[in-house]
């Protein structure tokens, strides 16, 4: 029973973040939701074992990135979306024109917008980021170097825009 | 004062924009979801033991060899026959001894009969017997008699009288009163000698000289005596003789 307060409040406080990252990865709410509650599936079913970790949350969010960067599982959920009418999202995402990051994360390569992301958003270190994507730390550094420089430039064109928009 | 990164900026921005964006399906689904994987789990392992103990009983019925051979019971087993060995030597397998090797043979006998002054006229005594190169059953015995018969005039032979031994290896003679047939009408009479396991014929059918099979070494048994008296006016063999034409 403690086991089970424990993951809800664990649940609670990570799935947010969570999704997050990888909303900004795949760019769907739905494909973001289900890697997340997915990874929380796994790690309910080994609670036990996971809850002694130092951090529980690292062993979830490496299971989501992996599914969410999985080929196979890509695949399957090519099939599925073919197959079935029409995949209905129960909440509408943000659209990409509300968020500038979004928009110019999708121009940049899968590994430098994971980078990326895990830097920002989860203010990982080189070391840790590294560990996440099994890349040497230098290749991480390269990734976050390139994925920075091509954000800034497109940002520095979006952002002012939007400035404009709110001051109106 | 340092200029705030843009790209940081960016994503705190994002990050808070997000705040509220998402549904998640919520702790109870993922307790659900565990459950039913863990149901499915379990009955997986258990079609795949069931499996497995299917394969383990169907493999070997289906690739199994004859039965081993079962030694029949013999009529009346005795302590000093002896018992089929489970493990048969090469030497059992020549001789056929061992049960699961060869397969019991039900026992026959061979008798070779004799009878001692049996072609005199008048009643008189015969000594039927078994020589020595008969071979015998354990526990049973040999059928011998003799039979007399009469010709009839429908040329059939019937039964007049007949006495029936049983011999074994250990009393392989005896002594019957033969008695030939009164022959009032003079057709002829006949004395046959029979061995082996064959019943007495009330009646010889027209035309043959004597039903029973005569005795062989192969068969062993049948006719090995066979005395007549008189002209056996019994008839001809239906073969030997013409048949009478309608016309005639």
């Amino acid at each position: 029973m403690a086991g089970h307060r424990d993951f809800a409040e664990f649940y609670a406080a990570a799935f947010h973040p969570l999704a997050t990252q990888l909303y900004l990865h795949t760019g769907s709410t739905a494909e973001a939701q289900d890697v997340v509650q997915e990874a929380m599936c796994r790690a309910y079913d080994r609670w036990s074992v996971v809850a002694e970790h130092d951090d529980p949350v690292a062993w979830v969010r490496r299971v989501a990135w992996n599914l969410a960067t999985s080929r196979w599982r890509r695949m399957r959920r090519g099939i599925e979306l073919l197959t079935r009418d029409r995949l209905v999202e129960s909440t509408p995402g943000p659209g990409p024109d509300r968020i500038a990051v979004a928009v110019a994360l999708t121009t940049l390569p899968a590994r430098q917008r994971q980078a990326v992301i895990l830097h920002y958003l989860e203010d990982l270190s080189i070391a840790e980021i590294a560990v996440v994507t099994g890349a040497a730390e230098g290749t991480v550094k390269s990734w976050l170097h390139r994925a920075r420089n091509a954000l800034a430039a497109q940002l520095s064109e979006a952002i002012p825009a939007a400035e404009e928009v709110d001051r109106v | 004062m340092s200029e705030r990164d843009p790209v940081r900026a960016a994503f705190d921005g994002a990050r808070d924009r997000l705040q509220g964006a998402f549904a998640p399906a919520g702790v109870e689904a993922v307790l659900g979801t565990v459950r039913r994987r863990r149901i499915r789990r379990r009955a997986g392992g258990f079609a795949a033991i069931a499996a497995l103990a299917v394969l383990a009983v169907a493999v070997p019925w289906a690739n199994r060899t004859a039965p081993p051979a079962v030694p029949r019971p013999s009529a009346s087993p005795s302590a000093e026959q002896p018992q089929p060995s489970p493990s048969p030597s090469p030497s059992d397998a020549e001789t056929g001894i061992g049960g699961a090797v060869a397969p019991v043979q039900p026992c026959r006998a061979r008798p070779e009969a004799y009878a001692e002054g049996a072609d005199v006229p008048g009643d008189h005594d015969v000594t039927l017997g078994l020589t020595a190169s008969s071979t015998f059953c354990p526990g049973k015995k040999v059928k011998i008699f003799w039979a007399s018969y009469v010709c009839q005039a429908d040329g059939t032979q019937q039964l007049a009288d007949h006495e029936v031994f049983h011999l074994d290896a250990g009393d392989r003679s005896v002594v019957a009163a033969v008695r030939w047939p009164a022959d009032p009408e003079g057709r002829g009479t006949r004395i046959i000698y029979v061995v082996g396991d064959l019943g007495v014929l009330d009646e010889i059918p027209a035309g043959k000289r004597q039903q029973y099979p005569y005795w062989t070494r192969a068969r062993g048994s049948g006719a090995f005596g066979n005395h007549t008296a008189g002209d056996m006016q019994c008839g001809p063999p239906p073969s030997a003789s013409p048949s009478p034409s309608p016309s005639a």
